[in-house]
């Protein structure tokens, strides 16, 4: 019963105009980052996080959560319409989506896009309801060791299938955690680490560092790529609907591709790109013309698209019940979240149910509003997919630039910002993942202080880190996901052997 | 090739972070850690990942010689480099200079060069990015930005 009038409470909150506003506001940004390839719904939030501090904290996550899942809408015309995915998620999109664009059905394959992701989206947030509160109510038994090792499993997850080494992975981790480790250790007092530089004392910013990685290192890499110059987008031709007989072929991967990336969402590692792999696979294997995949087939767009909508839901959900994200950008979020002193996690259900479900049942509106921007309003965005690289490039320069120096309040963070956008540009070079990093990061000084504390309950005795059922289960999922890019990596070969195929690739 | 550099490199960078956490100097009042064990974690993990990254390297070698026809970006590290140091004129400038002058000239730098030829749009993206910014900084948020030379 509480929980209901939490929930309705949630949706007051939602509905206030203010709040409405910024949901609008979010959604329309995530459409826009989304579509661009090259900026990604991680850099986008870490771009706009600066402006964010003067914000009632409810309204800055409703907005940030908005552009994360906004984007999942956006990449999609990009995907469609030039052959590049707008992020990751959007890349099984390409295969039957370029295709069918190219026949003069980009815009039945954008229209199922959209409602896909509407549906699977919407399913995602109920089951999302659904399971926040028993989640949190499991996770209130977790003790310092508990979390540590869920910490560790969540960060072997990402490390392990994020880009194709997990040896990278595993590296960028460890970058993490030293990135982490510099400043005042709030336990003993000790600096460490800051290499003689004052700013350093109080840590190494987390913006600095993603809008480093994320942005700077993205337009770096587009310097190359300008070079090399731009594809055009194909026109939308057709009415942006789809035909009777295409939806009828679309509900069964819809629904299933909902519920798979959600599953895969909550899950911390897999994230949005392992969920569309599997939901294509999963039509494919169903399907009674598998050989036509990759020719243009509605159902291959429609089941990763709501595949990565779903997944969006899925990766809130250790988010806001655990505070342990799971990937890249819940990390981001993770931070948006401390950065307002809010500590996501059980206790947040109990102690600020305004908020959390505030920004849980925003989202349907959200949802709502992507709908109509990116069915009626579609052909207006795509036109940003001809807006000149070069003017883009300097545009995120300039806001990632003036972002970092109003939060840092010195040139210092500027000159930091070049170094990691340096370091982001090579590890885009070098294959080398970013989330892991940004995740180590994010989680770094929280680890510490849960082994600290663990390690005192204990009295020095590392066998505390096995002691308990759940201890155990979650050393048996680090095993697992340390094992899990062998099975990742034939699944991967699966669209590619499908792109060989049909001569997409 | 560039792999093994990696491996080495990290080596190297875990093996520095470990000794500087040698260093530290440890209280161990009410905490049987102290600031020390973790770093000591973290350093080792990193020589860990290291070695794995040069077997990883070995191992793939064969395998990689027929998986090689995937299309490549192009390398411009003069350009890339070049972009770096625009930026770090930029941010000497920032509080010497004012924002609005040194992101514009930024601006102008940057879509001169890579959007070349299109002045009247160029224009309006140099003068109304740092001038839309810098008001909506200063009289919204409230957050003040440097404003150098210029009276304003």
């Amino acid at each position: 019963m509480d929980t209901l009038n939490a929930i309705l409470g949630g949706f007051a909150v939602a509905a206030q105009p203010m709040n409405l506003f910024f949901v609008f506001l979010g959604a329309v940004m995530g459409t826009v980052i989304g579509m661009l390839p090259g900026i990604g719904p991680a850099a986008g939030i870490a771009l706009l996080l600066p402006v964010t501090f003067g914000m009632e904290p409810v309204s800055a996550l409703i907005m940030l959560a908005g552009i994360y899942y906004g984007a999942m809408y956006g990449n999609t015309a990009s995907a469609i319409l030039i052959n590049t995915p707008g992020t990751a998620s959007a890349a099984m999109t390409t295969v039957d989506g370029y295709p069918l664009a190219k026949s003069g059905r980009g815009g039945a394959a954008l229209a199922i896009a959209a409602i896909a992701s509407f549906i699977a989206g919407t399913m995602g947030i109920v089951i999302l309801s659904l399971l926040a509160v028993p989640f949190a109510t499991f996770a209130l038994r977790f003790g310092p060791a508990e979390y540590f090792m869920l910490m560790a499993f969540s960060l072997t997850a990402v490390s392990a299938l994020t880009g194709k080494s997990p040896a990278k992975g595993a590296m960028s981790a460890v970058f993490g955690l030293m990135i982490a480790s510099i400043g005042i250790d709030l336990q003993s007092g000790q600096a460490r680490f800051t290499m003689g530089i004052p700013e350093f004392l109080d840590g190494v910013g987390l913006l600095v560092v993603i809008v480093g990685l994320f942005a700077v290192g993205e337009c770096l890499r587009n310097v190359e790529k300008w070079f090399e110059g731009t594809l055009q987008p194909i026109p939308i031709k057709g009415k942006l609907w789809f035909t009777k007989e295409e939806w009828n072929r679309s509900v069964g991967p819809i629904t299933r591709g909902g519920l798979i990336g959600f599953a895969v969402g909550v899950l911390p590692g897999a994230g949005g790109t392992i969920a569309t792999i599997l939901a294509y696979a999963t039509e494919q294997k169903l399907s009674k013309h598998p050989e036509k995949f990759g020719t243009g087939a509605v159902e291959g767009v429609a089941a990763p698209e709501a595949a990565n909508n779903g997944s969006t839901c899925g990766a809130f959900v250790p988010l806001l019940t655990l505070g342990v994200p799971g990937s890249g950008v819940t990390a981001v979020l993770l931070g948006a979240f401390i950065m307002y002193g809010i500590q996501p996690g059980p206790m947040l259900f109990q102690n600020n149910p305004d908020l959390v479900w505030g920004l849980i049942n925003s989202m349907y509106i959200g949802n709502v509003m992507l709908l109509i921007l990116n069915l009626p309003m579609i052909p207006l965005f795509a036109k940003m997919l001809y807006a000149p690289p070069g003017v883009l490039l300097a545009i995120i320069l300039g806001i990632a630039s003036v972002g970092i120096y109003s939060v840092g309040g010195s040139t210092t963070s500027l000159y930091v910002l070049i170094f990691f956008g340096a370091a982001g540009y090579l590890f885009r070079r070098l294959e080398i993942p970013a989330p892991p990093l940004i995740l180590a990061l994010v989680l770094g000084s929280i680890m510490e202080q849960s082994f600290r504390q663990a390690m005192t309950i204990s009295g020095g005795n590392p066998e505390i880190f096995v002691g308990s059922p759940i201890c155990i289960i979650l050393l048996v999922m680090i095993v697992v996901a340390v094992l899990a890019p062998l099975v990742v990596s034939r699944l991967k070969a699966l669209p590619g052997r499908v792109a060989a195929r049909s001569g997409t690739a | 090739m560039a792999d093994r550099w990696l491996a080495g490199f990290v080596f190297v960078l875990s093996v520095i972070y470990l000794i500087a956490a040698s260093r530290l100097p440890s209280l161990e009042i009410g905490d049987p850690l102290g600031p020390k064990v973790f770093p000591y974690l973290i350093g080792a993990l990193g020589c860990i990942t290291a070695f794995w990254l040069l077997v990883e390297s070995l191992r793939r070698r064969p395998a990689a010689a027929s998986a090689g026809a995937q299309p490549r970006v192009q390398h411009h590290l003069p350009a890339v480099i070049a972009v770096m140091a625009w930026m770090f004129v930029f941010y000497f400038l920032i509080e010497r200079l004012g924002f609005l002058l040194s992101c514009a000239i930024f601006l102008a730098g940057l879509t001169g060069y890579f959007n070349r030829g299109r002045w009247l749009m160029n224009a309006a993206v140099y003068l109304g990015f740092p001038v839309g910014v810098y008001l909506a900084f200063t009289e919204i948020l409230g957050i003040s930005l440097p404003r150098g030379v210029l009276p304003f």
